[in-house]
């Protein structure tokens, strides 16, 4: 049974759609970053002197924070350092929060749970393409060059708005996941200088941060190779809580 | 001291290091992992220099130091090998055990418990810090300038971590990573002098200020306050009554 407590709010603060806010996130070999990006709140007249505040979860179990400038005057394309190796999966609240003394660090308005948009940007590991794909929502394609692509349907209002639809990423993004680690082990042995040596490169360490270092598959053993994708499907699926996430989503009403 | 060269289990080394660890639970008979530490098919290696692993820790801040050294000495070769001691679940299945003899306990019965104490659960909010290891580090890592800030959660014995305090705030993640309200509840519950927590602060079941009222009184305080941006006075004025006779000033 759902908590009644959560569905009411005490506390007058205003709720920020996640539509409303945008970040972008960039992992690369210099570390990685987070920028807030987009941020529609014109309409919610909230005092143009209070501070926006990010909080950033990261998968270190660390909550990183920075400043977004004021409500009249946000700081928009300025990356903030997350000093860890990587942005991936982390989790982004935003805050509205009152600045003066009477009250300093109230709450006025929040988003939270965020995701920042990977896709679109050649940092991205998982390019996004929108494409026509008739009635298919997605299809990933191996690129000779960039890699992996996840071709989304490009009818959809904003294909890279769908990275923060919870339920699409839960339901779409573990069998993305086994088809390029099966694909990372059939090109695990691609030389730097091989255009796609690169991407490689960079999926190999990510896999790795995961605890599943491609080194351990050498591609002979289909059944094995197959299982090894299917562990690291379910540690990724483990990694974003993906089942206690959209469970809810299924829960049938009254129970 | 033990020598070993450090190591991550691969994937099959970590089924191995499972299945053994199933076995020992069992069976209540300690049987040590040489076995699969020495298969080379089940281990890959990330430095060849020779560490010197204890055999003991005389608590979990002792621990976590170690490790937090030993990672800082080791930077480039975990970043070669793609290992992030923070993340890396390989990594540390192979440390617990290399020093399951210590982590084991001193009883007769080798004490296992549950899986979380001994494989490392980086994406699990509620279990990662139960690690015998891990835990240790990844909480001195996070005030690793100010260690003075965890000693409520790591003054206790590395076999036996599981203490209210270590439940109900490093499972909070806007609690364990915010300095002030770490300095707050050393404040509230810790006697720097004893250096362990005042007797009495801690019920079976909450009660008015102590730890557990702390916490669930916290993340509703974090419903209406940016309480990661307020500073320790600021905490105090905005906790309810029942925690004033804890506070010092």
């Amino acid at each position: 049974m759902r908590s009644v407590n959560a569905t009411f709010n005490y506390t007058e603060r205003v709720r920020i759609e996640r539509d409303w806010v945008e970040f972008k996130a960039v992992s690369d070999s210099n570390g990685s970053t987070v920028e807030l990006t987009r941020l529609k709140i014109d309409h919610l007249a909230l005092p143009s002197d209070a501070d926006i505040v990010v909080e950033v979860r990261t998968t270190r179990r660390r909550i990183r924070r920075f400043d977004a400038g004021t409500v009249g005057s946000p700081t928009f394309g300025v990356p903030f350092e997350l000093n860890e190796p990587t942005a991936d999966g982390v989790s982004i609240d935003l805050k509205v929060v009152k600045p003066n003394l009477a009250q300093k660090g109230k709450i006025l308005a929040m988003c939270k749970g965020l995701r920042p948009l990977f896709g679109g940007h050649p940092e991205s590991l998982l390019v996004i393409v929108p494409k026509d794909l008739g009635q298919r929502l997605w299809n990933l394609n191996f690129d000779p060059v960039s890699g992996p692509e996840l071709e989304l349907n490009s009818e959809f209002e904003n294909p890279y708005m769908v990275w923060n639809n919870q339920l699409f990423l839960a339901l779409t993004l573990p069998a993305i996941v086994k088809s390029i680690a099966i694909w990372l082990v059939e090109n695990q042995d691609v030389g730097d200088d091989d255009p796609i040596g690169p991407v490689v490169k960079e999926w190999k360490l990510l896999f790795s941060r995961w605890g599943y270092p491609v080194s351990s598959q050498d591609g002979e053993d289909f059944d094995e190779v197959q299982h090894w994708a299917d562990g690291v499907a379910g540690a990724f699926s483990g990694k974003y809580n993906y089942f206690s996430s959209v469970n809810s989503f299924f829960a049938v009403d009254g129970e | 001291m033990s020598k070993k060269t450090l190591c991550f289990f691969n994937s099959r080394g970590l089924i191995a290091f499972e299945k053994h660890l199933n076995l020992i639970r069992e069976s209540g008979i300690w049987e040590p992992f040489d076995d699969i530490l020495n298969d080379s098919t089940l281990t890959e290696k990330i430095s060849r220099t020779v560490v010197d692993l204890p055999n003991h820790f005389s608590n979990r801040l002792e621990c976590g130091k170690f490790f937090s050294d030993l990672f800082k000495k080791f930077e480039a070769e975990l970043t070669a090998a793609g290992v992030d001691p923070h993340v890396h679940v390989g990594l540390w299945s192979w440390l617990s055990a290399s020093m399951g003899e210590f982590l084991k306990g001193a009883g007769k019965e080798p004490v296992i418990g549950e899986a979380a104490r001994w494989t490392f659960m980086p994406n699990d909010f509620g279990r990662y810090y139960r690690h015998l290891l891990a835990g240790p580090y990844m909480l001195f890592d996070m005030h690793s300038d100010q260690p003075e800030l965890v000693e409520i959660l790591l003054y206790n014995d590395v076999t036996k971590p599981n203490t209210a305090y270590v439940e109900q705030i490093a499972s909070r993640p806007l609690i364990v990573d915010n300095p002030a309200a770490m300095e707050l509840i050393h404040e509230m519950y810790f006697d720097y002098a004893k250096k362990k927590p005042r007797k009495s602060s801690v019920a079976k079941i909450a009660e008015a200020g102590d730890i557990r009222r702390f916490g669930v009184v916290f993340n509703q305080l974090a419903l209406t306050w940016d309480v990661a941006g307020l500073s320790v006075d600021e905490l105090r004025s905005i906790l309810p009554k029942e925690f004033k006779p804890l506070f010092s000033q």
